[in-house]
C-alpha cells in the first residue's frame, strides 16, 4: 500500500530534501593492511604451555624433597653471631637450609617471613600437642619467586640450635601435624 | 564479476544520505557528522555487506545512528536552542517547520517512502519496526503536515 499525501506535496517534499545542504563523501582511510593477528593455533598452544608449566611447578612443589623432620644444624653452621634466639636469623637459617635441601639458588627464594603459631592457630584447631610448643616453635612462610610457597616449622632448641620441624604446602596441614620435639645435637 | 569498491558504490549516496539525516536531526552540521560516522561504519563492514541495496543499507545504519544521537540528546540536554541557532532551509521554509512537528520516526518513514519509494515493508526494515507501524506512522504524519499547512 502506498501512501501519498497529494502530487503536489510529495514534489514539495522532494524539492525540500533535495535542497537540504549535501556534502560530498568524506575521504575514507587508505586501504590499510589487515592487523597482525596471532593466529588462534599459537594462541592454544601457548595457552596449553602456561597451564602444562603451571601443573609441572606445582608437582615440583609437592615432589621436591621434605624438609628432614628433626634435622638439626647448629647457629655457627651460618652465622655464630647473628644465629642465636633471634627469629630474624632463624629465617635466614630456614630460608638457607630450605635452599640447601631443595637445591634451590637463593634467587629462587625471594620471602621468607616469620609466622608467630598464634597467627596461624587464630582461626583453625590446632591440636593441643602442637600448643604445648607454642613458646619454642616459630613457622616460616617461604615465598617462592614465580610463585608458590612453604610453611616451614623451626624449633628453637634449648641448646642454641634451630631445627625444622617439617614443611608442607599450606598452612592448615602443617598445623595438624605438631613439631617434633627438639633433638639434642651431637 | 570483481566486486565494485567501496567509494564507487556509496559515496555517490552520502549527499542523499546527509540530507534525510537533517530532516531527522534537523540540525545539518550534526546530520553530516551522524552521515560520516556512518559512512566509516559502512566502509569497515563493506566485507559483510551482502551486496544487494547499498543505499537501502547506508541509510539503515545512518538512521539507526540518528536515532541513537536523538536518544543521547534527550538524555543529556537540558536547554532549548535559541531561535538562531534553528535552522531555516530556504526552500519551503512552511514545510520544514511543519516536518518538524512530525516525530523523528515518522519524519524518517514519510521521507523514505515518499520522496525514495521504499515501500512500507522496506522502510520496516530500515527501522526495524513492522510494516503495519510504518503504515500508521506515514497516515499519521500526512494528517498531521495537512493540519500544520492548512490544507
Amino acid at each position: 500500500m502506498t501512501y501519498r499525501l497529494d502530487p503536489q506535496l510529495d514534489k514539495r517534499l522532494a524539492r525540500l530534501v533535495a535542497g537540504l545542504p549535501a556534502h560530498g563523501a568524506p575521504s575514507v582511510p587508505g586501504r590499510e593492511p589487515a592487523p597482525d593477528r596471532v593466529p588462534r593455533i599459537v594462541l592454544v598452544v601457548v595457552a596449553i604451555l602456561l597451564v602444562l608449566g603451571a601443573i609441572a611447578s606445582y608437582i615440583w612443589l609437592i615432589n621436591s624433597p621434605p624438609l628432614p623432620n628433626g634435622a638439626s644444624l647448629r647457629c655457627d653452621d651460618i652465622d655464630p653471631f647473628r644465629c642465636r634466639g633471634s627469629a630474624i636469623s632463624a629465617v635466614q637459617w630456614t630460608t638457607n637450609r630450605l635452599a640447601a635441601v631443595r637445591s634451590l639458588s637463593p634467587a629462587r627464594i625471594h620471602s621468607a617471613e616469620v609466622w608467630r603459631d598464634t597467627d596461624v592457630c587464630r582461626d583453625r584447631l590446632c591440636p593441643a600437642a602442637y600448643l604445648h610448643s607454642l613458646e619454642r616453635t616459630l613457622v616460616v612462610k617461604i615465598g617462592y619467586a614465580g610463585g608458590g610457597q612453604d610453611w616451614v616449622t623451626v624449633l628453637s632448641c634449648d641448646d642454641g640450635t634451630y631445627q625444622v620441624g617439617g614443611s608442607t604446602l599450606g598452612p592448615v596441614s602443617y598445623v595438624l601435624s605438631p613439631p617434633p620435639p627438639c633433638i639434642k645435637a651431637p | 564479476m570483481e566486486r565494485a569498491s567501496f567509494e564507487e558504490v556509496v559515496a555517490p549516496l552520502f549527499p542523499a544520505l546527509h540530507q534525510r539525516l537533517t530532516v531527522v536531526l534537523r540540525d545539518p552540521g550534526e546530520a553530516e557528522d551522524v552521515a560520516q560516522e556512518a559512512y566509516l561504519r559502512a566502509y569497515r563492514s563493506w566485507d559483510r555487506f551482502d551486496g544487494s541495496d547499498a543505499r537501502a543499507w547506508l541509510y539503515t545504519i545512518g538512521l539507526r545512528l540518528a536515532f541513537n544521537e536523538l536518544r543521547r540528546r534527550r538524555r543529556w540536554v537540558f536547554g532549548h536552542r535559541s531561535e538562531s541557532d534553528v535552522f531555516q532551509p530556504s526552500v519551503d521554509p512552511d514545510l520544514w517547520a511543519a516536518i518538524a512537528a512530525l516525530e523523528p520516526r515518522h519524519r524518517a518513514a514519510l521521507v523514505l517512502h515518499v520522496v525514495d519509494g521504499y515501500t512500507q515493508s522496506e522502510v520496516g526494515e530500515m527501522l526495524n519496526v513492522p510494516p503495519g507501524t510504518v503504515g500508521s506512522w506515514i497516515s499519521r504524519a500526512k494528517a498531521r503536515l495537512r493540519e500544520e499547512l492548512g490544507e
